[in-house]
């Protein structure tokens, strides 16, 4: 039992995924992985313990970090509770085929070695059912161009800290304009020193604010490619 | 608020407060904060005539150094007045405070200046100066300034997994960095946060031998190689100079037009 306090087993399933909302918050990965393996054991499928209990605490922490209640390192600690979560889940989600909304190329730009935020955005649009391909920090354009071609992925995400960096977002942009293949891919910007105008500016998709709106921005983008395609 | 937000105040036996205990905690952090109001306390030198006079609005860190620069060129006239360098650790709240000090400091100083880089306010800072019409020195951040912007190009490509010290940033490492980002109590996220980085690069404004003792222990502290590069405090000395001579040419233009 991951505290003295409080015996996981007796709460009923309701009671038990909003503790793990609190031990998520809270950043407790010992508790989650109990949490997981209680409903696991209670035979909860991998995929609802991964969006009710993991993905859903991601998101209130991600609603309290945006409005100034939590900070970087509560994050952190809440992200690396989730990643404890994560371990057990992964492979169980490989064997029961959950679904896969999309895949996307993800990576900090050339010149920036900052990751915090990229790796956040990663493991929520991994909880949500993305494919992620993490391309790691300092990407030059040909990295996200040719692993986006290579592994025919539907989105490009780029993340940059610096103001020095981020221009560089334009170059991977311009690129693609360059091959002709803009719209073959969903361009998502984010970064501390970004914003709406910036992503207009360089000619991105979406700018997304944290990692929540990353999700429901994908999500969003690739519905309604995906309309569109059908359409046609 | 949605409904699993709702949810989520009223839970559980949480083992630490979980979510409702901290947004307790907060309520109670905004209520002090609302009693602290945003005075104005400049040190000056030498007080000098009030329709000369000209305040700058810095950055903790760079208060030491200004005042340096101020006293070896006899620039009496000018005064200073920090805001909290921890600031950074939340910089949304800079463009705020250096505003309420423009504000405050229009009604008593003929010239306002802000000794602060952009300093992760993403724009707003200079968002913020130029509706007010006050200058700041140039550059993303006091390494920017202090190394030169095009020295610090350099460095920066030279190793993009830099981390910068300066004199002041080497004497409070424990609270600025350690404390603020909780790595005194919880060091496991040492490698979430500097991970990628490769050397520590001590941005020396006026080094001692203690200075330097401190900036060797932080770069034991990250395991990483330090360089030491003595930057002195030119960066601010030309600014400063180079902006009290417009105030003076503006004092000037003035007294013409009276």
């Amino acid at each position: 039992m991951a505290d003295d306090d409080l015996d996981l087993n007796t709460l009923n399933d309701e009671e038990l995924v909003e503790q793990m909302w609190d031990d998520l918050y809270d950043g407790l990965g010992e508790a989650i992985e109990e949490s997981v393996e209680i409903l696991l054991a209670r035979g909860w499928t991998p995929y609802d313990i991964l969006t009710k209990a993991l993905v859903e605490g991601m998101r209130i922490v991600g609603v309290d970090f945006r409005d100034g209640i939590l900070f970087v390192p509560e994050v952190l600690m809440s992200a690396n509770a989730m990643k404890a979560g994560m371990a057990i889940l992964r492979p169980l989600l490989v064997e029961t085929g959950a679904p896969k909304v999309g895949k996307m190329v993800i990576g900090t730009v050339k010149g920036d070695i900052h990751d915090i935020g990229k790796n956040l955005v990663c493991m929520m649009m991994e909880g949500a059912g993305f494919e992620v391909i993490d391309l790691g920090i300092n990407n030059p354009v040909d990295n996200y161009i040719n692993t986006a071609l290579e592994q025919n992925a539907e989105i490009i995400g780029m993340s940059a800290l610096l103001t020095t960096t981020m221009p560089y977002m334009k170059v991977v942009i311009d690129t693609l304009k360059d091959k002709g293949i803009r719209s073959d891919f969903i361009v998502l910007v984010g970064g501390a020193p970004l914003n709406e105008a910036f992503a207009d500016a360089i000619g991105a998709d979406a700018y997304c604010r944290d990692a929540a709106v990353a999700v429901e921005t994908a999500k969003s983008l690739i519905s309604r490619r995906q309309g569109a395609m059908g359409s046609q | 608020m949605s409904e699993a937000d709702a949810q989520t105040s009223k839970i559980s036996p949480a083992r630490r407060g979980g979510r409702a205990g901290r947004l307790e905690a907060h309520v109670r952090r905004g209520v002090r904060k609302t009693s602290a109001s945003a005075t104005l306390n400049a040190w000056s030198l030498t007080p000098g005539d009030p329709a000369t006079r000209t305040l700058v609005i810095a950055c903790g860190a760079l208060i030491a150094e200004l005042q340096q620069v101020i006293r070896l060129n006899g620039l009496d006239h000018i005064e200073v007045t920090a805001v909290p360098a921890d600031y950074h650790a939340t910089p949304d709240k800079i463009p705020d405070a250096v505003a309420a000090k423009i504000r405050a400091a229009k009604q008593r100083y003929a010239h306002v200046l802000v000794g602060f880089g952009d300093c992760g306010t993403r724009g707003r800072l200079d968002e913020i100066l130029a509706q007010e019409g006050v200058e700041r020195i140039e550059g993303a951040h006091c390494y920017a300034f202090y190394a030169g912007l095009d020295r610090f190009a350099q460095l920066h490509d030279e190793a993009a997994g830099t981390f910068y010290l300066t004199d002041f940033l080497a004497r409070h490492f424990d609270k600025l960095t350690l404390k603020a980002l909780k790595l005194d109590t919880h060091p496991e996220l040492k490698s979430d946060y500097f991970g990628n980085y490769t050397r520590v690069v001590y941005l020396a404004q006026l080094p001692t031998p203690e200075r330097l003792a401190r900036a060797q222990a932080v770069a034991a502290w990250f395991g990483l190689p330090l360089t030491v590069v003595e930057t002195g405090v030119a960066g601010l000395d030309d600014w400063l100079k180079a902006a009290d001579r417009t105030s003076a040419d503006q004092n000037s233009a003035a007294r013409a037009a009276k």
